[in-house]
This record gives C-alpha cells, sequence and structure tokens, in this order.
C-alpha cells in the first residue's frame, strides 16, 4: 500500500533551531506562567531541548497536501437546545475556591 | 469463602453471587476495602480508600436485591477509579499538589453510570500526575509500585488502577489512555486494558489533558469483564460534545455470541512492531500470539503502519500542545492550591507561584514544551506539522482496515516492566517507551491490551502484553478477538506473588 494518497512532492522542513537554551526557557516560563529556580531551568533547557531534537524526525515524513488532522472525529458542531436546565449550585462552587467573600471568588488587588 | 477466594472472583461472578443472594455487597465491599488498605497502600497504588461511602453504597445494592429489584449488571462489583475521575465522595487529586485537597462538586458521568449499575467504588487510584507519564513515578504522592514485582515499576500513568486489578483489590478499574495509558499499564501488570475509540465513552468529569487524544476504558482481568464495564460506561451524553452519538452496545452479549463472529479473519501483524529493540519475550509473545490466531483459523498478513518514531514526534507535540492549553486553568484562583504572597505580589504573581509550586517537573516541561510549538513563529514548523504527520498515520490505518484486516497486532511495549528510577531521569528515554501505543490515540481507534506472556528476568516472572487495534467502534470484535486469545490461552490467569 502507498505511504499516503496525498503523497507528492517533499514537505517544508521544520526549521533549525532544535535547541532551548536558558533564555528561551525562561520566555517560555513567562509565557506558560511558570518561574523554575535557575538550576531548574538548565535542566528544562537541556531535557526540551533532546525532544525538540527528537521531533525532527518529522522531516522524513512527506507532508505535502496533507490537511492536517486535529480531531478522531468529524467534527459538526453541536448545540444544545437553547432550554434552561439545572446547574449545580453556586455554593459548591465557591467551596473549592481558595478565597471568597459573600459571592464572589476573591484575588488580590488587580488595580492600583 | 475465603477473602482472597471472594475477590480473585471475576466481575460477572461476583454480579451473579449478590444478585442471587450467595453473597452480599457488604461483605464483598468490606474484603477489598481491607485489601485496598493493606495491600493497596503498600503498593501506594491508591490515594484515598473511600470506605464509608463504599459501605453505603454496598448496603444500598444488598437492600434493592433484598426487596427483589435489580441493581444492575456491576451489582456489588467492587471497583477503583483512576483519580483524574470526578467523584463526589474523597478527593479528585489527579496525583498532583494542586489539587491534593480538591473536592468535585459533582461526579463524571463514567462514575454516574457504573453507580447505576450498581458497582461500588471502593477508591481512587494513584496515577502520573496530570496522566504524564509512563510509569506512575510522577505522582506527587509517590511511585506506584508492580505487584509482580516490587522493584519494578506498574507501568503509566494508570499506575495503581492496573497494580490494584493485578493485586486483586478489584475485578475492575477505570484508566485514561491519552497515548498508551490504560494499554501498556495493563501489559506490565499482567491483565486486560481496553482503550475504546474516541467518543465512545463520555469524558464529562475525566480531568482534561489532551483533549483529541484522551479517552476512558476499562482494566479487568478478562475481556469478559472489561466488556460489561464498557457496556455500562458507554454510550452518547449531550454534556461531552465530543461524544460521538452511537447507539450502546452489550459488549459481554458479543463476546458470549462469539460463535456468530461473522468479521474477517485477516489480522495484520505490524512490521514496526517486531524490531531488534523489543525485548526477547516481546517478540517471542508476538509470535505466539500470531501462532494461536493462526490455529484458531485466521490469517496472518505482514503489514506497514508507515510510522514508528515519527508518531512518537508527533504525539509529543500534540499532547503538549493541547497540555499547555489545558491546564491554563490551573491558576490557583477558582479551585486548587492557591500559592501564599508575599506583601506587595499581585494577581499575576498568584497565577506563577501557584503553578510553580503546585506543577511536578514532568507537568511543568510538557506545559512549556506545549507553550513553544505553539508560540508564534514555530506554530506551523512543530503544531501544524505534526497535525499533517497524524492524519498520515491514520490513513496508513484506514488502508489496512480497507484491505480487510479486521485487527493489527503490536507489543504493547518494547519491554517487560522496567526497574524504578531506571528511566524516570531522562523524559525522552521515557517517552521512546510508548512507540507502540501512541498511534491508536493518534487516529482515535479502539484498542485491548492482551496479557500473552511471561517473561523470566533477574529470577521474577514478568508479564507481557500484546494489543490489537480495531477500526473505529470495532470493539465488540476486539473483545471476541480477545476471548478468543483467552479460549486458548492461561496468561490472563496468572497471578502476581501475594
Amino acid at each position: 500500500m502507498s505511504p499516503s494518497p496525498e503523497s507528492g512532492s517533499p514537505a517544508p522542513t521544520p526549521p533549525a533551531p532544535a535547541a532551548l537554551s536558558a533564555d528561551d526557557v525562561a520566555k517560555v516560563a513567562r509565557l506558560a506562567q511558570l518561574n523554575p529556580a535557575p538550576a531548574q531551568a538548565a535542566a528544562y533547557a537541556h531535557q526540551l531541548s533532546a525532544v525538540l531534537e527528537y521531533v525532527q524526525k518529522l522531516r522524513s515524513m512527506d507532508l505535502t497536501n496533507v490537511e492536517p488532522m486535529t480531531s478522531p472525529l468529524d467534527m459538526e458542531s453541536r448545540l444544545d437546545a437553547d432550554e434552561p436546565g439545572p446547574t449545580l449550585d453556586r455554593d459548591e462552587f465557591l467551596r473549592a475556591a481558595p478565597d471568597h467573600w459573600n459571592e464572589f471568588v476573591r484575588v488580590p488587588r488587580v488595580i492600583e | 469463602m475465603s477473602d482472597t477466594q471472594m475477590l480473585n472472583m471475576s466481575a460477572v461472578e461476583m454480579a451473579r453471587a449478590v444478585r442471587d443472594r450467595s453473597l452480599s455487597a457488604r461483605k464483598l465491599a468490606e474484603a477489598a476495602l481491607n485489601r485496598a488498605e493493606t495491600v493497596g497502600r503498600s503498593l501506594n497504588a491508591v490515594t484515598q480508600v473511600l470506605a464509608d461511602s463504599a459501605l453505603a453504597s454496598a448496603d444500598a445494592v444488598d437492600f434493592a436485591v433484598s426487596r427483589g429489584e435489580d441493581p444492575g449488571p456491576l451489582a456489588g462489583v467492587p471497583m477503583v477509579l483512576k483519580d483524574n475521575i470526578c467523584t463526589r465522595e474523597g478527593y479528585t487529586t489527579c496525583g498532583c499538589r494542586f489539587l491534593e485537597r480538591y473536592r468535585s462538586p459533582f461526579d463524571a458521568t463514567c462514575v454516574e453510570r457504573l453507580r447505576g449499575a450498581g458497582a461500588v467504588i471502593i477508591a481512587k487510584a494513584n496515577l502520573d500526575e496530570f496522566a504524564m507519564g509512563g510509569s506512575g513515578e510522577n505522582s506527587a504522592f509517590g511511585a506506584t509500585r508492580n505487584p509482580w514485582d516490587v522493584s519494578r515499576v506498574p507501568g503509566g500513568s494508570s499506575s495503581g488502577s492496573a497494580a490494584c486489578v493485578a493485586a486483586g483489590i478489584a475485578p475492575i478499574a477505570l484508566g485514561s489512555d491519552t497515548g498508551g495509558s490504560i494499554r501498556q499499564p495493563a501489559g506490565f501488570c499482567g491483565i486486560t486494558g481496553l482503550k475504546p475509540t474516541y467518543g465512545r465513552v463520555s469524558r464529562w468529569g475525566l480531568v482534561a489533558f489532551a483533549s483529541s487524544l484522551d479517552q476512558l476504558g476499562p482494566l479487568a482481568r478478562n475481556a469478559q469483564d472489561a466488556a460489561v464495564a464498557l457496556s455500562v460506561i458507554s454510550g452518547e451524553d449531550p454534556r461531552d460534545s465530543t461524544c460521538a452519538r452511537v447507539a450502546r452496545e452489550d459488549f459481554a452479549d458479543a463476546i458470549t455470541r462469539a460463535d456468530r463472529d461473522n468479521q474477517p479473519r485477516i489480522i495484520g501483524v505490524a512490521r514496526q512492531g517486531r524490531g531488534s529493540g523489543n525485548h526477547p519475550s516481546v517478540n517471542l509473545a508476538i509470535e505466539q500470539a500470531m501462532a494461536l490466531y493462526r490455529d484458531a483459523g485466521f490469517e496472518l498478513v505482514d503489514v506497514d503502519l508507515h510510522a514508528g518514531d515519527e508518531a512518537i514526534a508527533a504525539y509529543y507535540i500534540i499532547a503538549a500542545a493541547e497540555a499547555s492549553s489545558n491546564l491554563a486553568r490551573f491558576d490557583g484562583v477558582r479551585y486548587g492550591r492557591r500559592a501564599e504572597l508575599s506583601p506587595g505580589e499581585g494577581l499575576s504573581d498568584l497565577y506563577t507561584r501557584s503553578r510553580t509550586e503546585g506543577f511536578g517537573p514532568e507537568v511543568q516541561r510538557r506545559i512549556m514544551l506545549g507553550t513553544y510549538v505553539l508560540s508564534s513563529g514555530y506554530y506551523d514548523a512543530y503544531y501544524n506539522t505534526a497535525l499533517k504527520a497524524r492524519r498520515v498515520i491514520k490513513n496508513a490505518f484506514d488502508a489496512i482496515f480497507a484491505r480487510g484486516c479486521r485487527a493489527v497486532l503490536l507489543p504493547s511495549s518494547p519491554g517487560p516492566a522496567f526497574k524504578l528510577g531506571e528511566k524516570n531521569n531522562d523524559p525522552l528515554a521515557m517517552y521512546l517507551e510508548d512507540i507502540y501505543t501512541v498511534s491508536v490515540n493518534l487516529a482515535g481507534l479502539p484498542a485491548i491490551t492482551i496479557p500473552a506472556g511471561i517473561a523470566s528476568v533477574e529470577g521474577k516472572d514478568l508479564p507481557v502484553g500484546v494489543q490489537l487495534i480495531g477500526p473505529a467502534l470495532s470493539e465488540a470484535s476486539l473483545l471476541r478477538l480477545a476471548s478468543v486469545f483467552e479460549s486458548r490461552s492461561s496468561f490472563h490467569l496468572r497471578r502476581p506473588p501475594g
């Protein structure tokens, strides 16, 4: 059988940067709202670089004219009828919150 | 009957005994709870034992039976749930410090359905944090041990679910499978593990890891018990928009009526699963499985999945990308652990500190990998490329099934259970262990792990599993094939020492 019906000319290759520096990790950590300690960040840089190096194997696949596949289901939008139904109790949700005041979840001051 | 004899019964036998009143659900629950407290704790396979609610459920089952009512196909059957499945009882920790004291305000759909079928939930099972891991070592509550050899891992991420079933604590457990997390630990622990078709089982109440890959399924000691559990938990659910709109099936009935099997009798043997990289016991198990099916009248043909290493590469990009998005909700605001702030720190510090303190290293690694591959400039190169590879991988399966193959035979892992600590300092080495399982999730297909061999390693017997992968919604066919295997072998009857 053929590898895929979509086979054609060579696929565009991923770019070269398959290694992360400590600065890259710091930037990604900021985007992800994480703040690893320096030693930990250095370990992450090393480990994630190994993973990024490995994923370059995708270059060996011919992906020309292949449509990206985001889900195994052929998704159609499924909409509920616009009818009110039972919901969970607000107090139960508030009990799960680390801090609340009356019916509000409380967080530190956002605007000075 | 002794506790051990009782707990060695299959779930089907237990339910039958409870329904005909030859065994009380309470007695069964007490035996299971006791074993969870002793053996379950010593293997670190459980995060919590739910004694009070289990005994109340068991009493309700006994009461229903005494009134002549039928509690359902799982009447009085003790069950264990992976601790990323939301339950009103106890905590839903996900093996994470962040959710150590998180109480879900609702039961997952699968939990409602299990209770509705008479099941008695006795414990929540340990797991790799947020189901991210292949060894059970990434839990914030410590590693689970393999009941066959406590110096080895039970596999992951459904580590506690597999260990509990293998150790005779409960005949069935539920797990989740994003890249092999039901099938690989089932193989390491010598039990049956079924990853259903994407969309077969509602995920409402399963804490999300990678939404286009996650699926709930049963781990059991035989195909029949797995079939009963799947019949109960599957089916459409308006609360999960990714749940397939297909009629519920009686999978247990499909096994019993195996003589009416009119499915094709061709099994594909994946070339990619027969490498020199496998432990010899794995290659032997594949050879023996081929011989077994040939003797049972099946034709075996060589098939090519067209991806091995590439599947791992695509999987880790997609899974990490989806995880980084799903786990953004854990910010210390609405639920979970909130970090203590110093004077002058604000909302942004609250997010960052809560997440840094709350997530373990593997979860942080995957969030950062996912954030990186989705970040501006790299999205197309990594994420979009992986999504294209995903379609090629799915097309290869489709072509195999279109050729008339009923299922594809593949190992469930390259070797039997490895030692605790052997791989957990090298994330990439750990990821490569998933080589035989991830493509199934990428394609959204059902697959079942069957106990298919015993390896003798350093003087210990270790189970070896093989997988059968089928086309979408072919669970009944896979369960029948597993049942054929059981009728011609005895590996599913082997139990770990103790």
